[in-house]
């Protein structure tokens, strides 16, 4: 029992030792974008993620265990979804409430059936919605100081409100580098895919989730273009305003709540992916994807339930089928 | 068999207060009646208005219960708490509305829907109608339950105000780091939650024994759900299992746990116990295979009927027994 505890533990710390290794990208992106305010907002909710857990590991006598780094990953995440100007107490907040209310009440890493980060951004959505969705604007490209905060109007906003920038070349090459107004950590696109290539690296499968989150989505912003533009348009406005890369990078492909097998990870990433559109053209805050997210994990173990029912009988009729296509040629 | 100093113990008030506000909580450890509470206790005054209905409510009802109600039965019972439950909220409601109608509208829909509140029936099904309860016995329940409910619907009731809108009975405290999100029904939960995390934690460590009786144990079924691989037993699995274990046991039985369960929850025959216990001795010599097999029948039926309820409470022979018993005894000896 209490070797594979040391295994659990071992393990859980090797994963968050990847993430680690993925938010790379994103830290270097806000800083470059931000400067010292992102670091500081990243300290932020780092220092309070791993002070909650300490203190809870304290409380519960248990500080013999060693730290399997994952608070640092959630509260890192938890900042990277802020905009560069969100008080210091609403990073700190939310991931308290990651760790202190979803991630350790059910066990710790591993074993939580919410990714934390989600839920702590989802906190904070329903807690400071107006602080949380208000981005300053990029205008010279690089911001250095709290002084030249200005408003912006992010490209998630643009969309909720059915107004669409003219895409050209330069337009989408500014997208895709990160260019725009939005959370600090996610709007370099580019800088996302190439992060998506480590855990593909580590194990091929683990893609097989973020994949079904981004076919889902492009296949509802093709189907069901909410600015009026071609639908080619649509698809790439929509996977590239918000938060939805960053979440399908670090929240679908999260081992806790994401199924083990290759064609289920694709079902619950086509799962989440049309929960967040949904909840993009219906809902209420102009991102919804940690909502989604959140939404997934619950419903998950519910369609997994429905599928060990189904699959049984579709391989008892596999046969049957495959004798009937031979006979009727 | 208790000594009949402890039986006494069982049934005093400082017991029984513990019991019903502490171990039993109707909020934190049974789980029922939730609903008003998460939705309504949003500031401290709905939380006074909401706890004083709820008392006065459950009190008269389970009085009347009490009185009047143990030979009626149990569908028309439910259908007259309902009825005492309406016949209560409606001039209670009509009375704030003249004094205060600002305080109803925070209440909503849920305060009228007190009246078919399901700690009430809950309580008036358990306690109220055995025949072994007292008058003051479910006084006693009935004024320690709803001290359980309104001190925890009070206290969330000003945390929700004091830290989702800074205030405190309407008075502005402060305005910093505001958390709206307590205001909503999600905040509620997740107040529920803290509160009845604390409360394991308190008993654990105060009522070690009596935390032991009080703690909620996950059905089969839940698990099933959240484990698919842990398959539910199927009925020739179980009868399988009941004729593998019948030999080993020639000697008559005393009751088992679940029986002693169904006693408690159909009180008339927990009234005959000692006419049923001669009878069980007299039919035990005759025929004991016979007796042998309709048990093992029964814990079968049990068995299928706990899995398929899908809930399931730990209320073994506990407090409620030894309060049931003495109260017998105490009619008997009357």
């Amino acid at each position: 029992m209490a070797k594979n505890k040391e295994i659990q533990s071992a393990t859980a710390r090797q994963i968050s030792l990847d993430y680690l290794c993925m938010l790379f990208i994103p830290v270097l992106v806000a800083w470059y974008f931000y400067r010292e305010r992102a670091l500081r907002l990243l300290l932020t909710g780092i220092a309070c993620a791993v002070l909650c857990e300490l203190l809870a590991m304290l409380l519960f006598r248990s500080l013999r265990k060693p730290m399997d780094y994952n608070s640092i990953v959630v509260g890192a995440c938890i900042a990277l979804l802020l905009p560069a100007d969100a008080p210091y107490a609403i990073a700190a907040l939310g991931s308290a409430f990651a760790v202190l209310a979803v991630k350790l009440p059910f066990g710790g890493t591993l074993h939580s059936p919410f990714v934390p980060a989600a839920a702590g951004f989802a906190f904070m959505t329903v807690c400071f919605p107006q602080a949380v969705f208000a981005y300053p604007q990029l205008q010279t490209g690089v911001i250095h100081g709290a002084a030249e905060w200005i408003p912006g109007v992010s490209l998630a906003n643009l969309l909720q409100n059915g107004s669409a920038p003219r895409v050209n070349l330069q337009v989408a090459l500014e997208f895709l580098a990160g260019s725009i107004a939005g959370p600090m950590g996610t709007t370099c696109i580019l800088g996302l895919l190439v992060t998506l290539l480590f855990p593909m690296l580590r194990n091929p499968r683990v893609i097989l989730g973020p994949l079904g989150f981004l076919i889902s989505g492009a296949v509802m912003a093709f189907a069901f273009p909410r600015v009026q533009t071609t639908r080619m348009t649509s698809v790439f406005l929509e996977l590239c305003a918000g938060m939805l890369l960053f979440c399908a990078v670090f929240f679908v492909t999260d081992p806790a709540t994401s199924p083990k097998t290759g064609g289920r990870r694709l079902l619950y990433g086509l799962l989440t992916g049309f929960l967040c559109m949904l909840l993009r053209f219906f809902g209420l805050y102009e991102e919804g994807t940690c909502f989604a997210v959140l939404a997934a994990n619950a419903l998950w173990p519910v369609f997994e339930g429905a599928l060990d029912k189904l699959m049984p009988l579709l391989y008892a009729k596999l046969p049957l089928l495959q004798r009937g296509v031979k006979e009727h040629g | 068999m208790a000594e009949p100093a402890d039986r006494r113990h069982k049934t005093s008030f400082r017991y029984m207060l513990l019991r019903g506000a502490v171990l039993h909580n109707p909020l934190l450890v049974r789980i029922v009646g939730i609903c008003p509470v998460v939705a309504v206790t949003t500031t401290l005054q709905t939380a006074v208005l909401l706890s004083a209905f709820f008392c006065v409510t459950f009190l008269i009802t389970q009085t009347l219960t009490c009185l009047f109600m143990k030979k009626l039965p149990r569908f028309v019972r439910v259908c007259i708490y309902m009825l005492i439950g309406t016949a209560i909220i409606l001039p209670l409601t009509a009375a704030v509305n003249t004094w205060n109608d600002s305080l109803l509208v925070g209440a909503g829909v849920y305060l009228p829907l007190l009246a078919v509140n399901s700690v009430t029936a809950l309580h008036c099904e358990k306690f109220a109608v055995r025949p072994s309860s007292t008058l003051r016995l479910a006084l006693f329940d009935a004024v320690a339950t709803s001290f359980g409910f309104s001190l925890v619907a009070l206290l969330a009731g000003a945390l929700r105000e004091l830290l989702g809108s800074g205030e405190l009975w309407g008075k502005p405290l402060f305005s910093v780091l505001l958390l709206p999100a307590l205001l909503m029904p999600f905040g509620g939960f997740l107040l529920l939650a803290v509160f009845a995390a604390a409360l394991q934690l308190f008993t654990g460590h105060f009522f070690k024994e009596q935390a032991a009786d009080a703690s909620l144990k996950i059905s089969k079924t839940a698990v099933h759900l959240l484990r698919p691989e842990v398959q539910p037993p199927t009925v020739a699995k179980v009868i399988q299992q009941q004729k593998e274990t019948l030999p080993e046991q020639d000697t008559p039985e005393q009751p088992t746990a679940i029986q002693q369960e169904e006693t408690q929850e159909e009180p008339e025959q927990a009234d005959s116990e000692p006419a049923l216990d001669a009878q069980e001795e007299t039919a035990a010599q005759e025929n004991i295979d016979l007796r042998d097999l309709q048990l093992r029948f029964q814990n079968v039926m049990e068995q299928l009927e706990q899995f398929s309820a899908g809930t399931d409470y730990k209320e073994e022979a506990g407090a409620e027994d030894a309060a049931e018993n003495t109260a017998q005894e105490e009619g008997e000896m009357s």
